[in-house]
């Protein structure tokens, strides 16, 4: 027996003994790789650690061309790129961000300076309960801050006075025209400078040659255009907290009725969105739209798009009341955090982007710069990308300083508020009625205003007390 | 000779007697590996579910004063809190009476088929269940936009010409659960085909010998004993619409703004606390959707008898 087991066992015992030998080889080295690593990375990290903490600059991809400018004028500039979406159309990523850091701590990779392409967030996210941005009016020089063109600073200010951005480019709109378009279905008339002069000259087009645009009203963001541009109080902030929000004032139910009465909604006013892949820019024979519709959307040189050299820019139409002003869409804004460790250097950096005219003229995608020196060098360079260079400066000029005041920077989208009341009627087959989204709309954004603890002024009671 | 292979059996048979008699233990393992399996669960369970449950609680009772309800009265008053609600009920009706309907009649139908057809059928039926929440989405906007989608002449024949057509507010709830179906029936219906299985073979022989056809034996036979399975889906699947999330908000950043980024609950919820910064009252809403999903769960379970043993 006791043979039998130990010769039985001995087999057992001996693959046991030996499987054990095995296992603890293998964790043994297991162990010391993952030990060595650790080492590694600790070392590695403090090696990082060592080296000074880099700028972190968030920018979107059109800025990308900003960053290769810098980088090529600064060689050695300590900066960590991250590119984001630039907070567009109001998906609110640095809202986001902000409100849970603000809970959990920011972390050392939190940006230092961001870009931001919506406009109405600065003031939102500079002011309670946010209140993360860092007042520039102590960092960047009045002289500075004098040369922004007038009114371009009026979101980066709180109603407190603090100066929480810097303006990057302003995107006004204009009058853009084909002028071969133009002169071959209008001949030597001049370009209309009124609203009721496109809405006339899209009845023309209606039945004369379908299919050719004067305008567009397929996109959330058209009431830039077609309200802020006709003075239209829907967005106007009279005081600390309080918003006024008129869908009857004239200047309002004026333009929606032009639209309505002309019937060119669904024929020349095109009701696809101009970034739909269905848009053909080679049919628009004129259309409102701010400066950098110029290459985003007629894609000025590029495949598909109007040949170099086709669109001038002519000045905006004026208001249905007379008024020269006329409305924007974008426009990016630089802000630079107030948790960031080193502001000296992130106030300088904004400053350097948004002034500097090594970054100012690059590249044709962006507005005109809103920091008035640089604005000539950047016009200098457009003269191949559009037709008549010196109307279409003038115009843009003159579209930059006639932005009106009244629309303005509130923490909703008013855009995203145009996109789900309005834009189903309107692209609709056939289109609904223009007037009859005026009052929706305003009961929506007083119901917005109102969940953003604003109070509501409205001579209507149903949008001064909610439905 | 036989003497060590004579001898290494014994010892083996003795080990597994011994296992055997040291109080049940499972036969090559022991009851520790479940405690430990079990272990790791209930750990994830504490840090990612009972833990952030107990912080929206304690986020949404908390109010200046104390515990109040002050966070729930609150948004209940919100402008978009009943249209939230209303959109997500709208959807569940009809998602989910389609759904059940469906999902049950085709798991019927595949249950009689031959065996090789009956898995190639339930494979195609899987397939739309790759695509998890986003990835469905990015599909289904070709789909419903009559430029790209290979179906444009059913669009056509509403007379949608542009993606803004398809989804206009008032389709919202349809397309939603159109969507959902689609990812969701076919992992449904391979669930319901496995509680198809499980129904004794004599059961179904001794009604087609009594003369039942196909759809008798399905109606009168296979219905009744699969209905907790069913029950089993509407309370998985109520949950989960109630707290859609994902479609609204990535169909509204497609559309640019045209469906509105308070639509659904979740989304309400989502917008409070992460664009208005207002945490207490995004957790008042999240309460909300936590009990509203809990009542159902209980009424479905007690009347659908789903843990009563036959």
């Amino acid at each position: 027996m006791f043979h039998t087991v130990s010769s039985s066992n001995a087999p057992k015992l001996g693959r046991t003994r030996g499987r054990r030998c095995r296992t603890a080889l293998i964790t043994g080295v297991v162990l010391a790789i993952a030990g060595g690593a650790v080492a590694l990375v600790g070392v590695a990290s403090a090696g990082a650690k060592a080296a000074a903490k880099p700028l972190v600059v968030w920018i979107d991809t059109s800025r990308v061309a900003y960053q290769k400018a810098y980088m090529k004028a600064n060689p050695h500039a300590n900066i960590k790129w991250v590119i984001y979406n630039g907070n567009a159309n109001g998906t609110g990523v640095l809202q986001s961000k902000f409100a849970l850091w603000n809970r959990t701590g920011w972390p050392s990779n939190a940006p230092d300076v961001m870009f931001d392409t919506q406009n109405y967030d600065a003031v939102q996210l500079g002011t309670p309960p946010y209140n993360d941005l860092l007042n520039l009016k102590s960092y960047v020089p009045k002289s500075v801050l004098n040369n922004f063109a007038k009114g371009s600073l009026s979101a980066c200010t709180t109603p407190t006075g603090q100066v929480i951005c810097l303006r990057n480019d302003s995107a006004a709109a204009v009058l853009w025209v084909n002028p071969g378009l133009y002169s071959q279905f209008f001949g030597s008339a001049p370009v209309p400078t009124t609203w009721q002069g496109i809405l006339a000259d899209g009845q023309a087009l209606n039945t004369a040659h379908p299919g050719y645009l004067v305008g567009d009203v397929g996109d959330a963001f058209d009431e830039d255009y077609y309200l802020w541009g006709n003075e239209c109080p829907l967005n106007q902030v009279v005081g600390k907290g309080t918003i006024a929000i008129n869908p009857n004032s004239s200047n309002c139910t004026g333009i929606a009725k032009a639209i309505d009465a002309s019937g060119d909604m669904g024929k020349s006013l095109s009701q696809t969105s101009v970034f739909g892949s269905s848009f053909n820019p080679n049919k628009v024979v004129m259309m409102v739209g701010p400066l950098w519709y110029g290459t985003a959307v007629f894609q000025t040189g590029a495949t598909g798009g109007v040949p170099n050299g086709t669109m001038v820019a002519y000045p905006p139409p004026a208001a249905i009341n007379g008024a020269h002003v006329t409305g924007a869409l974008g426009g990016g804004l630089w802000l630079v955090s107030k948790h960031t460790s080193n502001p000296k250097a992130a106030a300088a950096f904004a400053q350097y982007m948004a002034t500097s005219p090594k970054i100012q003229k690059v590249g044709v995608d962006a507005g005109l710069p809103q920091y008035v020196p640089d604005e000539n060098s950047y016009l200098s360079s457009l003269s191949s990308v559009f037709a008549n260079p010196s109307t279409t400066e003038a115009a843009w000029k003159t579209a930059a300083s006639e932005v009106w005041t009244g629309w303005s920077p509130v923490p909703w989208s008013t855009d995203a508020v145009w996109g789900s009341t309005a834009l189903s009627t309107l692209t609709a087959s056939p289109p609904g009625s223009f007037a009859a989204q005026l009052l929706p709309y305003a009961q929506a954004l007083a119901n917005q205003a109102r969940l953003a603890g604003f109070t509501v002024k409205s001579p209507v009671s149903a949008v001064a007390n909610g439905s | 000779m036989t003497v060590p292979s004579a001898t290494v059996v014994p010892d083996e048979r003795a080990s597994a007697r011994r296992g055997r008699r040291a109080g049940g233990q499972p036969a090559g393992g022991s009851r520790t590996a479940g405690y430990f399996f079990v272990a790791f669960y209930v750990v994830l369970l504490l840090a990612l579910g009972i833990a952030p449950t107990v912080y929206a609680f304690a986020l949404a009772l908390s109010t200046p004063g104390g515990l109040g309800f002050a966070h729930f009265i609150n948004t209940f008053n919100f402008f978009d809190f009943a249209p939230a609600f209303e959109h997500i009920l709208e959807f569940e009706g009809i998602w989910l009476v389609s759904q059940t309907i469906l999902v049950v009649i085709l798991a019927l139908m595949v249950h009689t088929l031959v065996r090789r057809v009956s898995s190639a059928f339930r494979f195609v039926f899987y397939l739309p269940g790759a695509m998890a929440g986003a990835a469905s989405v990015v599909v289904w906007l070709f789909m419903f936009d009559p430029h790209t989608s290979p179906w444009a002449f059913v669009l056509h024949g509403f007379h949608y010409r542009l993606l803004a057509n398809t989804v206009a507010p008032g389709n919202l709830p349809v397309i939603f659960a159109i969507m959902a179906f689609f990812t969701g029936a076919g992992g449904w219906i391979v669930i319901m085909y496995g509680a198809l299985n499980n129904i004794p073979r004599e059961l179904i022989e001794a009604a087609e010998i009594d003369g039942s056809n196909a759809f008798q034996t399905a109606l009168r036979i296979k219905l009744p004993l699969i209905r907790k399975w069913i029950v089993y889906m509407l309370v998985l699947s109520f949950a989960a619409g109630s707290q859609l999330f994902v479609e609204p908000q990535i169909l509204g950043v497609a559309t640019v703004g045209e469906i509105s980024p308070q639509w659904s609950p979740n989304q309400l919820a989502y917008y409070l606390a992460f664009q208005l910064d207002r945490f207490n009252d995004a957790a008042a809403i999240s309460v909300d959707l936590l009990v509203i999903g809990l009542l159902v769960a209980v009424l479905l379970v007690w009347r659908g008898r789903l843990f009563e043993v036959d």
